[in-house]
């Protein structure tokens, strides 16, 4: 379990994140919406431990995040960044994604074993070779996601990985938050996405402004358009669904 | 109108772009879909010259193409990594300053108002914005400029609904005086503004249809998505429901039209 303690976070000596508490339940899928410049990033790089906090506590698993040595950390919890070329650090896709295995001391056959598996999980073989910086955006993006998943850490965020993908990849990623095991955090402003989380969190200026399990949401399925949660995304006009415009046509 | 006639461009040994042939209209709202490494990008930069094709020219049959090329605002996948100045305003004025625009100021403030920006961010460091504020500055940075044709790759990427709302209006709003090409994994925003699509698949331009014909089931097929309103159609159509096959519903009001016929 992830838990936060009255967190505070500061990016460029601006507080984004104040005064948040927030759990992260072991084997939990949640997924976090919310306006542009909200603080989801910030609070990804935070629980991540890429930033500080300032002040407030982040507990993984009943240890201060501060008491984590570098690769237990990465072992624990993984992120994927939204722009992907800012993980890249090597010359080829085979390299990039046994990059992370390596500096979490893993036996050369174990990063052999993972490359391979991963490559074919996420259709790689194509550009195995090829310098990561030369790839599109989406076979960045691709590759940026293999490389963290191939860490198995057991908490992982994706902080809106999907947005260059096409139809084909995006599958295959939404195919690996439902398969997964691990404890997974996904940010996104794509809402058909909300499906792929137990709990849905909309955050704003910082704070949780909605924080709910699908499950109680109104609705027969995940949850409906007209329960609370979609109310409010209306009201704060960061959802304009094409399920509001065809009801507005059929009138 | 811009003619790329039979491009071919080679990476590391890869045929990125094979014998492709289109052109873009000085007045049309052009969409470039693809699957992912399919060589949309790479065309668009052939398009603005900051790449040369390995074979292949570039022309305009109206005019000269360095002319063109001039006035041609190319939003970047990650126009923000271009930042370099220290406030939104500095960042925004740099192009204007270089194009000679006059009356910045009050263009700046125009801009910001139009994009629905807080004009208190025209002080901030461009670097201390959000992902999505990034991408709208950046976009700020061109639209000051007036540029008379405008390449967007993947412009709504990081954006939440109400900016990709106002920035698809705002390219609508440029429909007819400026000739947009748009990179786009996400159709909905724009589809309903969009004159022509073209399909670029393994390097190769599959079609370049106006949009009343567009292959949908092409499109689907080479990996990428398809407007939410022909989505809907196809599941209607699986479902018995018949409606007018004349009328392509590649929106939702063609759609319900459809149905009323």
């Amino acid at each position: 379990m992830i838990k936060t303690y009255s967190l505070t976070l500061e990016r460029d000596e601006k507080i984004v994140i104040q005064n948040f508490d927030f759990t992260w339940s072991k084997g939990e899928k949640i997924v976090m919406v919310g306006p542009t410049g909200a603080g989801k990033s910030t609070l990804a790089l935070g629980l991540s431990g890429i930033i500080p906090c300032a002040p407030g506590t982040i507990v993984i698993d009943s240890k201060d995040i501060g008491d984590f040595d570098l690769r237990s950390l990465r072992e624990k919890i993984g992120i994927v960044f939204q722009d992907p070329e800012t993980q890249f650090v090597t010359t080829d896709v085979g390299r990039e994604i046994g990059f992370g295995l390596s500096n979490i001391n893993k036996e050369r056959s174990e990063i052999k074993e993972r490359i391979a598996a991963v490559v074919e999980d996420f259709n790689l073989k194509h550009i195995l070779n090829r310098d990561p910086s030369s790839l599109s955006a989406g076979e960045k993006q691709m590759v940026s996601i293999a490389s963290i998943y191939a860490m198995q850490p057991e908490y992982l965020i994706f902080d809106e990985v999907t947005s260059f993908l096409d139809r084909k990849s995006r599958e295959r990623i939404y195919k690996l938050w439902e398969d997964t095991v691990s404890s997974i955090l996904i940010i996104t402003q794509n809402f058909r996405e909300i499906n792929f989380g137990e709990r849905v969190i909309l955050l704003e200026d910082g704070k949780i402004n909605f924080d709910a399990r699908t499950e109680n949401l109104e609705g027969s399925s995940h949850f409906a358009y007209d329960s609370a949660f979609f109310n409010l995304l209306r009201k704060n006009k960061d959802y304009i669904p094409q399920y509001d415009r065809i009801l507005e046509l059929l009138k | 109108m811009i003619v790329l006639k039979n491009i071919c461009f080679d990476y590391e040994d890869v045929e990125v772009i094979k014998n492709c042939s289109i052109s873009f209209a000085s007045d049309e709202v052009h969409l470039l879909v693809g699957p992912n490494g399919a060589g949309k990008t790479t065309l668009a930069m052939i398009l603005k010259g900051l790449i040369k094709p390995s074979h292949g020219r570039v022309f305009s049959p109206i005019g000269n193409i360095d002319i063109f090329r001039r006035k041609m605002g190319f939003l970047f996948q990650f126009p923000e990594d271009l930042f370099f100045s220290d406030t939104v305003y500095e960042e925004i004025a740099y192009g204007a300053k270089k194009f000679e625009v006059e009356d910045i100021d009050r263009k700046i403030n125009n801009i910001i108002d139009f994009l629905g920006l807080n004009p208190e961010i025209l002080n901030f460091s461009p670097f201390d914005l959000s992902y999505g504020e990034k991408r709208i500055v950046a976009f700020a940075s061109i639209l000051i400029w007036e540029p008379s044709y405008l390449i967007l790759d993947e412009p709504f990427s990081g954006l939440d609904w109400q900016f990709r709302n106002r920035l698809a209006e705002v390219v609508e709003s440029l429909k007819g005086r400026v000739g947009v090409v748009i990179i786009s994994q996400e159709l909905d925003n724009v589809i309903s503004f969009v004159d022509r699509v073209s399909l670029i698949a393994g390097g190769e331009l599959v079609f370049s249809s106006p949009i009343e014909e567009v292959d949908w089931d092409g499109i689907y097929e080479a990996g990428c998505d398809i407007p939410s309103a022909v989505r809907l159609a196809n599941k209607l159509k699986r479902n018995g429901i018949k409606f007018d096959s004349n009328v392509c519903p590649y929106t939702l009001e063609r759609l319900i039209d459809a149905l009323k016929d």
